[in-house]
C-alpha cells in the first residue's frame, strides 16, 4: 500500500506543482539544501570553544523545526489528503503510517535528511559509538519533525475554522515573520555578548536541547560522555513522542470532515434607499465589508499585518529603543498590502457574477475602498497612538508621511497585482476543512512587499529636507505630498487594474476555475520573449529612477533653494550650470526610457496582431 | 413560428480546445424563442464548456453566440441583461446570506430598491430558503446552492435562462417547484436552455433537445422527432454509444 501511496502522491504533485509553483518549490529546495550543507560543514568545523558547535547545530535544528511547523500552515494542504482514502477499508493506524511514509517523499524531507546528516558528522567527531548511534537517531529525528509538522497542520486547521482561531493563526505567522526578519537583532546582541569566544550561556544551551528538535543531539552527546542511562532515556522519550504524535494524527485522519464554526448573517435587512449606497459600487463595498467580518481567511489577513507591524516596532523596546514605534502604522500598511496582493483569490470563481453583471470597474474600485476602510483606520490609529507613546515629537510628519503613502500605494498595488498576477486558491466553499488554506503563489506578495515600501519615499524625502532646513512647513508639505502620491497611486493603479479586469475577466475566471496557469493568455497582450521583457524591465526601472529622483526631485530641490541636499542626487553634486543641465537631461532620459519601455510591448502587439487568427472562423 | 423573431440563443461555430483536447468542436445551435431546450450528453461531452462560452463566461477559440439580437462578445451588456445564468460549480458571494446575495445582485444590476426587496422575498419563499434566513451561502447544502443560484438567475426578470444542471442534488419537492417555475416562465414567453444527464427529466420538461457527445452535437430538434419511436434514453444511448464496457464483464459482482 505504501508504494501505491507514494506513487499517488508523486502523480498528484506532478500535476499540481507546475509553472511558477514548480520554480518556487525548486528555488526553495536549493536554498534549503545550501543552508543544510552549511550546517553539515559547521558540524565538521573545529570552532573554539568546542561547545559552540553543538549549540549552533541545536539552534539550526530548532530553526528547521519551526520551519516544519509553520511551513505547511502557509502553503496548501498536502497533495495527498486523507479524504482520498476515506472509503477504503483501512485501519486508522495503517492509513496514518502509509500517509506518513508517503509524506516523506518530497523535496523538503530530502533537504531535512541532508541537514540531519550533520548529526552523524558531529557524532564522528565524538567517537565511533556516537557516530554509529547518530545514524538511527538522525532518522528518528527527521520522523519526529515530519510528525510534528503533520499534527501542527491539523491543529492550525482546526483553529482556523473559527474566525478567532484564524486571527490567532495570523498572529502566530506574524510572530514567526518578525523573529525571522529581526533575527539580526538577536544576532547583533549575540555577537556583542561575546558568545563566540565563551560559548552560549548554559541555560540557553540546555533550552536548545529540551526542544524536540535537539533530542537526538542530546542523546549523541550523552553517549559520547558515557552516560548510557541518559542516552536510553532520551531515545525512549523520542519513541514515545513519535508514538503519541502518530496516534494523534491517526485519530484526526479518521474524523469526518469538519465544518467551520457557523457565522450567522443578518436577516431581513432591506436594500438601502439612499442614492449613495444603492449603486453597484456601494453594493460591492458592502459585500466586501461583510466578507471581511465573516470570512476566517480574511480575519487572518487582518490580524497578521496588525501583529507584524506592532511587533516589529515594539521588539527594539527590549533594547530601550523607541525609534521604530512611530513607524508601526506604516509597517502595518505595507504588510497589509503584501497580504492582500492576491485579493481576488478570496472570492475565487465568484468572479463570474462580476462578468455577468458587467461590473468589473466597480468591482476593482469597491475592493480598493473596502481595503482602505478596513486597514486605513487601523494603520492611522496605530501611527497616532504609537507616535504619541514614543514621545518623539519630531516624528509626527515622518510617520504620517509614511503611513498615508503606504496606505494609498497599498490600495493601488493590491488592486494591480491581484488583477495582473492572479493566483487561484481554493474556493471558499471548498475551504471548509481549513479555511486559512491559501496557495503557494507568493511571488506577487513578495513583489508587493518591496513595492509598497517605495510610495512613502518621496514624501519622506521632503520631510527630511524640511528637517534639515528646520522648516516645519516643509515637513508638513511632505505629508501632503504623501497623501497626494497615495491618492494618485490608488487611483492610477486601480484604473489600470479595472481596465485590465474588464478585458480579461473571462481568462481570470478560467484560471480560478481550473486552478492552473492561463493557457490562453490575455488576448490583447502579446507574449514577450525573455529578451524583450528584460529590456522592458530595465527601461522601466532606469526610466523611473532617472525621471523622478534624479530629474524632477533635483529640480524641486534647486527651485526651493535646497542646494545642500546631495545624498545620491547626481545633479546636486555638480556646479551650475552643469547641475541644471544634468537635471534636465535626466528628465529627458527618463522620459525616453519609459517611452521605449512602452514601445516594446506595442511593437510585439503589432507583430502578433498580423499573425493572429480572427475569432470568427 | 414567427421566423422574423431572432432566436433566443444562437450559437455559431463555437470552438474550444484546452491544449490538445478539443472540448467543443465547431458547434452550431439555435434555440427558438419560447422554447424549453434541453442539452443532454454524457459526462465530459462539453456541455458546460459550450454553455459557458454561449453566455460569455469563457472566451471561445472561434465562433460567436448571440442572445436575441445582442452578440454576447461585442454587445455584452445588453446580452447579459437578457440572460439569466446558473453555472455549475462556481462560487457565489459566499459570505452573504441568501437574501443579502439577492439584494447584492439586484443592486449590481441597477434594479430599484423596492423591486429588489419584493422580488428577493418572493424568490426566497418560492425556493423554500426562508428557513435558512441567517445561514451564509458558504454553509448551504448543494441543493440549496442550486436554488439560490436559480433565484439570482431569475431576479432581474431575464428573457432567456441558461441553466447548467439545475436539478442536480435538488430534493424532489423543490424540483417540482422549480419545474413549475420554469414551465410558467416558458408559457409566458421566456426561453429556457438547460443541460442535464437525466433523460426522463428532459423528456418531461423540454420541447426541443440537442444531444452532445465528444464536443459535437450529434442530434437536435423537437423531442418527439429526436427520440422517434423509442424513449429518449434509448435514443441517447444509441447516439452516443453505450461505451465499450458491457455488463457481462462484471460476472463477479454480487456473487
Amino acid at each position: 500500500m505504501v508504494g501505491d501511496l507514494i506513487r499517488l502522491k508523486l502523480a498528484l504533485t506532478r500535476n499540481a506543482v507546475t509553472g511558477t509553483r514548480a520554480v518556487w518549490a525548486w528555488t526553495g529546495a536549493i536554498v534549503g539544501a545550501v543552508l543544510a550543507a552549511g550546517v553539515v560543514a559547521l558540524a565538521a568545523w573545529p570552532l573554539q570553544p568546542a561547545s559552540i558547535v553543538p549549540d549552533l547545530l541545536a539552534a539550526a535544528y530548532l530553526t528547521w523545526l519551526i520551519g516544519w511547523v509553520i511551513g505547511p500552515v502557509m502553503s496548501p494542504a498536502p497533495p495527498l489528503r486523507p479524504a482520498h482514502l476515506a472509503m477504503l477499508p483501512l485501519t486508522r493506524s495503517r492509513m496514518a503510517a502509509g500517509m506518513l511514509v508517503a509524506g516523506f517523499v518530497g523535496l523538503t524531507t530530502a533537504v531535512t535528511v541532508l541537514l540531519f546528516s550533520s548529526l552523524i558528522v558531529y557524532g564522528a567527531r565524538l567517537g565511533v559509538v556516537p557516530a554509529l548511534l547518530a545514524v538511527p537517531l538522525a532518522v528518528l529525528q527527521v520522523c519526529l519533525l515530519v510528525l510534528l509538522s503533520r499534527v501542527a497542520h491539523v491543529g492550525f486547521g482546526r483553529l482556523a475554522r473559527a474566525r478567532s482561531g484564524a486571527a490567532l493563526n495570523g498572529v502566530v505567522l506574524a510572530i514567526v515573520l518578525v523573529l525571522s526578519q529581526s533575527g539580526w537583532m538577536l544576532l547583533v546582541g549575540l555577537l556583542s555578548s561575546g558568545v563566540l569566544e565563551q560559548g552560549f550561556p548554559e541555560n540557553f544551551s540546555a533550552a536548545l536541547r529540551w526542544a524536540p528538535s535537539g533530542w537526538a543531539l542530546a542523546a549523541v552527546e550523552a553517549a559520547a560522555a558515557g552516560a548510557w542511562g541518559r542516552t536510553a532515556l532520551i531515545v525512549m522519550a523520542m519513541l514515545v513522542l513519535a508514538a503519541i504524535l502518530l496516534a494523534l494524527w491517526g485519530t484526526s485522519l479518521g474524523e469526518a470532515r469538519g465544518a467551520r464554526v457557523v457565522v450567522r448573517g443578518s436577516s431581513r435587512r432591506p436594500t438601502p434607499r439612499s442614492a449613495l449606497l444603492r449603486g453597484p459600487l456601494g453594493a460591492i463595498v458592502g459585500k466586501e465589508l461583510r466578507s471581511w467580518w465573516r470570512d476566517p481567511a480574511r480575519a487572518a489577513a487582518l490580524s497578521a499585518p496588525l501583529a507584524w507591524g506592532v511587533l516589529t516596532a515594539v521588539l527594539p523596546l527590549t533594547f530601550g529603543a523607541v525609534e521604530l514605534l512611530p513607524w508601526a502604522g506604516a509597517l502595518i500598511a505595507v504588510m497589509a498590502a503584501t497580504w492582500m496582493a492576491n485579493m481576488y483569490s478570496f472570492d475565487g470563481t465568484g468572479l463570474w457574477l462580476t462578468l455577468q453583471t458587467g461590473t468589473a470597474r466597480h468591482d476593482v474600485r469597491a475592493r480598493q475602498w473596502a481595503y482602505l476602510i478596513i486597514y486605513g483606520p487601523i494603520a492611522l490609529l496605530v501611527t497616532i497612538g504609537f507616535t504619541a507613546w514614543s514621545g518623539l515629537s519630531w516624528a509626527w510628519p515622518w510617520a504620517l508621511a509614511a503611513v498615508t503613502a503606504a496606505l494609498g500605494g497599498g490600495a493601488g498595488l493590491t488592486a494591480y497585482t491581484s488583477v495582473f498576477m492572479p493566483a487561484p486558491g481554493p474556493d471558499a466553499q471548498r475551504r471548509a476543512e481549513n479555511p486559512a488554506e491559501g496557495n503557494e503563489e507568493i511571488g506577487a506578495a513578495f513583489l508587493v512587499f518591496f513595492a509598497a515600501l517605495l510610495p512613502p519615499l518621496a514624501g519622506i524625502a521632503v520631510v527630511y529636507l524640511g528637517a534639515t532646513q528646520d522648516s516645519l512647513a516643509l515637513q508638513w508639505a511632505g505629508v501632503g505630498i504623501s497623501v497626494l502620491i497615495g491618492a494618485l497611486l490608488s487611483w492610477g493603479l486601480g484604473l489600470a487594474a479595472a481596465i485590465k479586469l474588464e478585458r480579461t475577466a473571462t481568462e481570470m475566471l478560467l484560471l480560478m476555475r481550473t486552478g492552473r496557469s492561463i493557457a490562453e493568455s490575455d488576448p490583447d497582450q502579446p507574449t514577450l520573449t525573455w529578451r524583450e521583457s528584460t529590456v522592458e524591465t530595465i527601461c522601466w526601472t532606469l526610466g523611473i529612477l532617472a525621471l523622478i529622483p534624479q530629474g524632477l526631485l533635483t529640480i524641486v530641490f534647486k527651485l526651493t533653494g535646497n542646494h545642500d541636499v546631495q545624498v545620491w542626487f547626481l545633479a546636486m553634486y555638480l556646479p551650475e550650470p552643469w547641475g541644471w543641465l544634468t537635471s534636465i537631461v535626466m528628465v529627458l532620459l527618463g522620459g525616453y526610457l519609459i517611452w521605449s519601455a512602452s514601445q516594446v510591448r506595442k511593437r510585439t502587439a503589432a507583430q502578433s496582431e498580423k499573425a493572429a487568427v480572427p475569432l470568427d472562423g | 413560428m414567427d421566423h422574423l423573431r431572432p432566436p433566443a440563443l444562437s450559437i455559431h461555430g463555437l470552438h474550444k480546445a484546452f491544449g490538445e483536447k478539443v472540448s467543443v468542436n465547431q458547434v452550431d445551435l439555435e434555440v427558438p424563442q419560447g422554447s424549453f431546450f434541453g442539452l443532454v450528453g454524457p459526462n465530459g461531452a462539453g456541455k458546460t464548456t459550450l454553455l459557458s462560452m454561449a453566455v460569455g463566461l469563457l472566451r471561445p477559440d472561434a465562433g460567436a453566440s448571440a442572445v436575441l439580437d445582442a452578440d454576447v462578445w461585442t454587445d455584452p451588456l445588453r446580452a447579459k441583461t437578457y440572460l439569466g445564468v446558473l453555472p455549475d460549480g462556481l462560487a457565489m458571494p459566499e459570505f452573504l446570506t441568501g437574501r443579502e446575495a439577492l439584494t447584492f445582485l439586484g443592486r449590481l444590476r441597477g434594479l430599484e430598491a423596492e423591486v429588489v426587496d419584493t422580488r428577493a422575498q418572493e424568490l426566497l419563499e418560492v425556493m423554500d430558503l426562508l428557513g435558512a434566513e441567517r445561514t451564509l451561502i458558504v454553509d448551504y447544502s448543494t441543493g440549496m446552492r442550486k436554488k439560490i443560484g436559480l433565484a439570482t438567475a431569475l431576479l432581474h426578470n431575464p428573457k432567456v435562462l441558461v441553466l447548467d444542471e439545475p436539478f442536480e442534488a435538488v430534493d424532489p419537492v423543490s424540483a417540482l417547484t422549480l419545474k413549475r417555475i420554469l414551465t410558467r416562465f416558458v408559457v409566458q414567453g421566456g426561453s429556457v436552455v438547460l443541460s442535464s444527464h437525466v433523460m426522463a427529466l428532459v423528456e418531461q420538461l423540454c420541447d426541443t433537445v440537442a444531444v452532445m457527445s465528444d464536443g459535437v452535437v450529434v442530434a437536435s430538434g423537437p423531442v418527439a422527432q429526436v427520440r422517434g419511436e423509442t424513449s429518449l434514453e434509448e435514443t441517447f444511448v444509441s447516439l452516443v454509444g453505450a461505451g465499450t464496457g458491457t455488463v457481462d464483464g462484471l460476472s463477479w459482482l454480487g456473487t
